[in-house]
C-alpha cells in the first residue's frame, strides 16, 4: 500500500535534483529542462494529495501546471533561438548583457 | 505489490532525472528526461490518475520534450568542454542549498499529522476531472485566464522567432563578439562549428 508519504519522499528527491540542475548546470536548455523537472515533482505531490484526500480538484490543477509548463516552453524556447541567433552560445556564463 | 511498483517507477525516475542532470550533451539529457517523465505517468497510474498519466505521455513526452530535442538539433548546441561543473565550489553550494530545500520540506511534511491512507481504489476517470473542472467557478474563471496565457505565449513566440530587419541585424553584427562572422538570419541553421 502507497502512503502519502512515499509520494512525498519522491516529490522532494525529484524537486532537489531539480533545483541541483537549475543552480550548478550552464547550458540554459538545460536549466529549462530541470525547471520541467521541478514542476513534475510538483504535480507528484499534487496527484499524492488529491488521492489522500479523494478530491480530485489536486487533479485539475495538474492539468492546469502542464498548460502552463507548455506556454512556459513555447516562450523559453523562443527566447532561446533568438539569444542564440544574437550570441551564438546558450552558456549562461556568456549571456550578460543584463548582468552587472 | 503496488508499493514495490511504485518503488521501482521511482528509482527509474530519479536515476533518469539524475542522468539529465550529469549529461554533458543535452541530446542525451532530454532523452533522459522522457524516460523520467514516461516513469512518472507510470507513478500517476498507480496514484489513480489514470487521465493524468495519458496526458503526461502525450503532453510531456510527446510534444513538450519533442520540441526540447527539434531545439537541441536545430541549434546544435555544443558539448560542454571538460568538466568544470564538478570542479567548480560553486557547484557545491548548489547541491547545498537544493539539499537544504529538500530537508525543509521533509521537515515540514513530517511534522503534521498523517491521516490513514484511503483504502481500496477510487479512480478518477475523464467524466470526474471534468465535472469538477468545469463546475466550480474558481477553477472555471482559472481557465478562462490559462487561455488569455496561451494566446500570449503564441504571439509572443512568433514575435521572438521572426526574421529580423536590417538595421537589427547591424546592431547585433555590432554587439556579437569578434570572430564570428555568420549573419545568423533565421533561414540557415546555425552551426556549432561557427561559434569560436
Amino acid at each position: 500500500m502507497i502512503q502519502t508519504m512515499h509520494v512525498l519522499w519522491l516529490s522532494t528527491i525529484l524537486f532537489v535534483i531539480g533545483t541541483a540542475g537549475v543552480l550548478i548546470r550552464r547550458n540554459a536548455i538545460v536549466m529549462l529542462m530541470s525547471v520541467e523537472l521541478m514542476l513534475n515533482a510538483v504535480n507528484l505531490a499534487l496527484i499524492g494529495f488529491a488521492r489522500q484526500f479523494r478530491d480530485v480538484t489536486g487533479q485539475v490543477y495538474v492539468i492546469f501546471i502542464m498548460t502552463v509548463a507548455a506556454a512556459e516552453v513555447a516562450i523559453g524556447l523562443a527566447l532561446f533561438v533568438a539569444v542564440f541567433r544574437h550570441k551564438r552560445t546558450l552558456d549562461t556564463q556568456k549571456i550578460d548583457l543584463l548582468r552587472w | 505489490m503496488s508499493l514495490v511498483i511504485f518503488v521501482v517507477f521511482g528509482c527509474v525516475a530519479v536515476g533518469c532525472a539524475l542522468a539529465m542532470v550529469f549529461a554533458r550533451n543535452p541530446v542525451y539529457g532530454a532523452i533522459a528526461l522522457i524516460v523520467c517523465l514516461a516513469a512518472l505517468a507510470g507513478e500517476y497510474l498507480l496514484l489513480d490518475a489514470p487521465l493524468l498519466a495519458a496526458f503526461q505521455i502525450l503532453v510531456y513526452a510527446g510534444a513538450i520534450m519533442v520540441l526540447y530535442l527539434f531545439v537541441i538539433m536545430l541549434l546544435n548546441v555544443r558539448r560542454e568542454e571538460g568538466c568544470r561543473w564538478c570542479t567548480d565550489w560553486r557547484t557545491y553550494l548548489g547541491f547545498v542549498l537544493a539539499g537544504l530545500i529538500g530537508l525543509s520540506f521533509l521537515f515540514k511534511a513530517s511534522n503534521v499529522a498523517h491521516p490513514a491512507p484511503p483504502v481500496g481504489f477510487h479512480v478518477y476517470d475523464v467524466t470526474g476531472v471534468a465535472y469538477t473542472m468545469f463546475t466550480d467557478p474558481t477553477l472555471l474563471f482559472i481557465i478562462e485566464a490559462l487561455g488569455v496565457l496561451l494566446l500570449m505565449s503564441v504571439v509572443g513566440a512568433i514575435y521572438l522567432g521572426r526574421r529580423f530587419s536590417a538595421e537589427e541585424e547591424l546592431l547585433m553584427k555590432h554587439d556579437r563578439p569578434a570572430g564570428s562572422n555568420s549573419t545568423g538570419t533565421a533561414g540557415d541553421a546555425p552551426c556549432g562549428e561557427s561559434a569560436p
